[in-house]
């Protein structure tokens, strides 16, 4: 199984913007979308719908979670310390399929 | 802080306590063409960014002279941008915005000194500095707050009628605002461009 690692800019220098990053409550705080604490990620996280990693921004890559969002990669669970208790790094499977998994931060 | 205060009340108190001297001085200068008052309008762009509004700007400008070269400047100014929601939570819950050069709205009052070039022919020069309070509002972040801010600036004016002149003014704004969404205070910074017409009273 193919493991997609991305080494430059982990999490833990990621900018958290109204596009990805930002905390949420409703689709109103960002850009696109909110992932909602309630759904297991913290604090909720602004995000992107996404098909494949050239629909994400900077330092994150799509995961097929909530229909494809972008989020955070990491190497470990001190790269997403960033986000704030409760996420950690975990590894889920990309988009599309072909792209095997990848580590993302969530909750 | 107590330089600021210290500066605030300088700029307020100039105009008030040069108006006798002033009186004295404009009866003495009765057969001078230089009127003692005038009003004026302005247009022009205000460059802000961040948490500091721009946009289009358009001000009303009360001068009265003190003398010489001093008169008393005040300006009740407006900037109405554009732009959408740029603010966010970040992972700490702290609200960050990140607003464009011509977003946002504002307006307020300015009140302060004028410094002419003692020359009555052509093109004449002037400085002028300001401080005063405006309210500050972006909509589409919830965003809104009090700002005061001082301003210094300068242009060159010239006559084209008897009691017409028309100037070009450049302003550098800057200050800080008290805004909600417990985002504290913020500082302000704004360039500001613009034409003028004035009419002597």
């Amino acid at each position: 199984m193919l493991i997609l690692v991305f080494v430059v800019g982990c999490g833990v220098d990621a900018d958290v913007s109204r596009t990805v990053g930002a905390r949420c409550d409703t689709k109103d705080d960002c850009n696109e979308r909110c992932l909602v604490d309630a759904d297991d990620y913290p604090g909720g996280i602004c995000s992107v719908s996404c098909m494949d990693v050239r629909d994400c921004p900077g330092d994150t890559a799509c995961v097929d979670d909530e229909g494809g969002v972008c989020l955070f990669v990491c190497d470990s669970d001190a790269d997403c310390e960033f986000m704030g208790p409760g996420w950690r790094c975990d590894s889920r499977d990309a988009r599309p399929d072909s792209a095997g998994e990848v580590k993302v931060c969530r909750g | 802080m107590s330089r600021l205060v210290v500066l605030f009340a300088v700029m307020l108190l100039a105009p008030a306590a040069a108006v006798a001297q002033a009186t004295v001085e404009a009866e003495q200068d009765a057969g001078d063409d230089v009127a003692d008052q005038e009003i004026g309008a302005r247009i022009g762009m205000r460059m802000g960014g961040r948490t500091t509004p721009g946009g289009f700007h358009l001000g009303g400008v009360f001068l009265y002279r003190l003398n010489d070269e001093l008169w008393s400047d005040s300006l009740v100014a407006f900037a109405v941008g554009g732009g959408g929601a740029e603010c966010f939570r970040d992972r700490g819950d702290n609200v960050l915005c990140d607003h464009g050069q011509l977003d946002g709205v504002a307006g307020g009052v300015h009140s302060g000194i004028r410094w002419v070039q003692p020359s009555k022919q052509g093109f004449v020069p002037y400085v002028r500095g300001t401080v005063g309070i405006e309210l500050v509002n972006y909509s589409d972040d919830d965003v809104r707050g009090i700002a005061v801010p001082v301003v210094l600036g300068g242009g060159v004016r010239a006559r084209v009628a008897d009691r017409v002149s028309v100037s070009g003014e450049a302003d550098l704004h800057i200050g800080f605002a008290r805004l909600n969404r417990d985002m504290g205070v913020e500082p302000q910074a704004a360039l500001i461009v613009k034409l003028g017409v004035d009419f002597a009273l």
